[in-house]
């Protein structure tokens, strides 16, 4: 049998064979497309959070309470309470005017409630921030205006809606002056947010602004900080105002020299750092499964590769009886497990390519930046690992039959 | 070159699996001669499949001498062993073994697969093989798709494709009915008479012995008799053979 004969009779040993191909196949495209799949997802995801980060300006300053090694992120970001920041930390940090260089801040307190208007519903998230958050965030309205220091202090009743909530709630129609109620609270309309996209994981155009004095004392009934955010004239003295701000701070709390910080101020930068190494240990994670999947593959590969050769033994001792030469199967058995390996990994690597692309086009159209990447590393890993596998455990009990006596393999149960 | 194609002396083989050894064939003699048909005959378990094993490069012997066309086959490496199998000889089996799942022309092909004809005298070929067995309005069936005599004629067939040297049947008609074992006896023995091809054959019937023009008996590994069919059975036409 020449070559071509030889992929011919493959594909037709394939077709004979339908469902133990079909069952190999599955292992081994299960592998590839799962390694492409996670790995893309990975780094969609790292490049999300990073592009979000990275546009919120780099002169951002973040205090956040408790306090927590460096390596690690704050203490108050993995889900634990602590009330020790408040708000006249803050206030102080800016109104002392012992630093020049913090031109707004703001502290930031939120909530999840459902917003009525005229019988229309949303749910949303409430957040209750200082007057100055357009500044600090680098924003604006689009309609109407942002509360002012006074509002914020005489704790006005006043709503920013967040682009998404306003069309949720309004339709088209300017809800300047209009009353929504949020929770069991009434509150005046007097801005709309122009269009932000996602932060993380959540949509900042479906929330609501509200002064950080009604959101801790009406909304939440609380007099503590969930963080805080500076904004720094200068870049280059974001070391120095870090210095001064943990100062400040510390004589706000009385905590004597030696005593650790209750509190953490990171600088935009090194919450990427930090950030760089939660989503480098989920991608770690992710690697992990990925190899998980592989092994899982390979483990269907090899099954059904040794059982499909336990079938075959005596169609070996038959080809062996008619005169079929250990190199002649060798050989056949070497290029059926090729193309099926190739058929498998071709279909794998598209049906990988394909999952990867449908879950960027919905995380799009979900508004969030989700760039769209494949690594040939991963096509190249699952291929690999795949046809490995299959070559070894098509191939090692093949090698084995075909240097049984005819007889022995003809006769064998 | 004598006209003997079968020579063995002494011929001895035992099994030997993890410390137990089987002594199957203690010691065999005879020679079979070129376009001879030859009957083996013997009670269950007597090793007539494992001399006719032997004899066809299915299976080694333990010792003894055993010389194909006048070659000492000892001498024989894996690939000469396999050459012999796929040119010297055709093996009917009989639990048939065909290839599952695929065609008539495709089994009977299955020897010449590992030939160096081209595919188009490679048809040609064995659809002459499946003429002679009749089997030529099958042709494209497939295999799972036939009676068990049929299935049986396409194994013949797949024997005589090579133009071996010696047709081995060890129990051809064993899982058949008599009319279809006798379709059977009636191809082999044309095969003999008409085309001069050597056969040797395993049964355990009398009367299909007597289709061959001698027979050996063995008994508990050793031959018995061996002598020729005083009034051989000619195979009438059974049936409808297309
Ligand atoms: N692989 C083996 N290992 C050990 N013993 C074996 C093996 N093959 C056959 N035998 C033994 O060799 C003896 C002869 O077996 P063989 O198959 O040659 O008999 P037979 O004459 O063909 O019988 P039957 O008419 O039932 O087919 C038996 O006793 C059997 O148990
Ligand atoms: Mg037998």
């Amino acid at each position: 049998m020449n070559f071509i004969e030889n992929v011919n009779n493959s594909f037709h040993l394939i077709k004979q064979n339908k469902i133990r191909s079909f069952l190999t196949m599955l292992g081994i495209i299960i592998g590839i497309a799962s390694v492409i799949m996670i790995i893309s997802v990975g780094n969609g995801a790292q490049s999300l959070i990073f592009n979000q980060i990275k546009s919120q300006g780099s002169n951002l300053m973040a205090i956040f309470p408790g306090s927590t090694d460096k390596e690690g992120p704050p203490a108050s970001v993995m889900g634990i309470v602590i009330t020790t920041l408040k708000y006249d930390d803050v206030k102080a940090l800016y109104d002392q005017s012992r630093i020049p260089e913090i031109t707004a801040y703001t502290g930031y307190v939120r909530g999840s409630e459902t917003a009525v208007w005229q019988g229309n519903k949303t749910d949303t998230t409430f957040i209750g921030v200082s007057s100055y958050l357009p500044t600090v965030e680098d924003t604006d309205t689009q309609i109407g205006n942002f509360f002012t220091e006074e509002e914020e202090k005489s704790m006005q009743k006043v709503a920013v809606l967040g682009s998404d909530t306003w069309k949720n709630l309004f339709g088209d129609q300017n809800p300047v002056g209009e009353l929504v109620k949020i929770g069991k609270q009434s509150f005046r309309v007097i801005g709309v947010m122009r269009e932000r996209g996602t932060s993380g994981f959540s949509n900042q155009d479906n929330q609501i602004y509200i002064p950080i004095t009604v959101g801790q004392k009406l909304m939440l009934g609380i007099n503590h900080l969930s963080y805080a955010r500076l904004k720094v004239s200068d870049e280059n003295k974001l070391d120095l105002v870090r210095e001064e701000v943990k100062q400040i701070l510390r004589d706000r709390h009385d905590i004597l020299p030696g005593q650790p910080d209750d509190f953490d101020v990171r600088t935009q930068k090194e919450s990427l750092d930090v950030l760089l190494q939660i989503t480098n240990a989920l991608k770690f994670f992710l690697a992990a499964i990925a190899g998980l999947a592989l092994v899982v593959g390979g483990i269907g590969i090899m099954n059904i590769m040794l059982v499909s050769v336990q079938e075959r033994i005596r169609e070996i001792g038959l080809r062996k009886a008619v005169g079929a030469k250990n190199r002649q199967i060798m050989i056949q058995f070497l290029i059926e497990t090729i193309v099926l390996t190739s058929i498998a990994g071709i279909v794998g690597i598209l049906f990988g390519v394909l999952v990867s692309f449908l879950v960027a086009v919905v995380a799009n159209a979900l508004g969030y930046k989700w760039e769209f990447s494949i690594s040939f590393f991963s096509i190249f890993l699952g291929v690999f690992v795949s046809s490995v596998i299959g070559l070894i455990f098509g191939l090692i009990p093949a090698r084995r039959a075909s240097k049984l006596d005819p007889i022995d393999a003809l006769r064998y149960e | 070159m004598s006209n003997a194609i079968i020579k063995i002396e002494n011929l001895k083989k035992q099994y030997e699996n993890e410390e137990v050894v089987t002594p199957v064939l203690f010691g065999l003699d005879f020679v079979i001669k070129k376009g001879e048909f030859v009957a083996i005959m013997g009670p269950s378990g007597s090793g007539k499949s494992t001399l006719m094993h032997i004899l066809g490069f299915l299976d080694k012997l333990s010792t003894g001498k055993y010389l194909f066309e006048d070659v000492d086959v000892s001498g024989l490496d894996d690939e000469q062993l396999a050459e012999m199998r796929g040119h010297k000889i055709g093996f009917v089996f009989q639990s048939f073994n065909l290839l599952p799942r695929t065609s008539v022309l495709e089994n009977v092909m299955l020897p010449l697969v590992y030939t160096k004809l081209s595919q188009a005298e490679r048809v040609e070929k064995a659809k002459k093989a499946i003429e002679a067995v009749g089997l030529t309005h099958r042709i494209n069936n497939l295999s799972n798709q036939l009676s068990g005599g049929e299935k049986q004629r396409v194994a013949i067939a797949r024997a005589l494709v090579n133009d071996p040297s010696v047709i081995f049947a060890d129990e051809p008609t064993g899982n058949l009915d008599s009319k279809s074992g006798l379709q059977i006896m009636k191809i082999l023995q044309e095969l003999n008479l008409k085309q001069g091809h050597t056969i040797i054959l395993v049964t355990h019937e009398k009367y299909t012995a007597e289709h061959a023009e001698r027979i050996i008996k063995m008994r508990d590994g050793l031959i018995e008799s061996d002598e020729a069919v005083k009034n051989r059975l000619i195979a009438e036409r059974v049936g409808e053979l297309k």
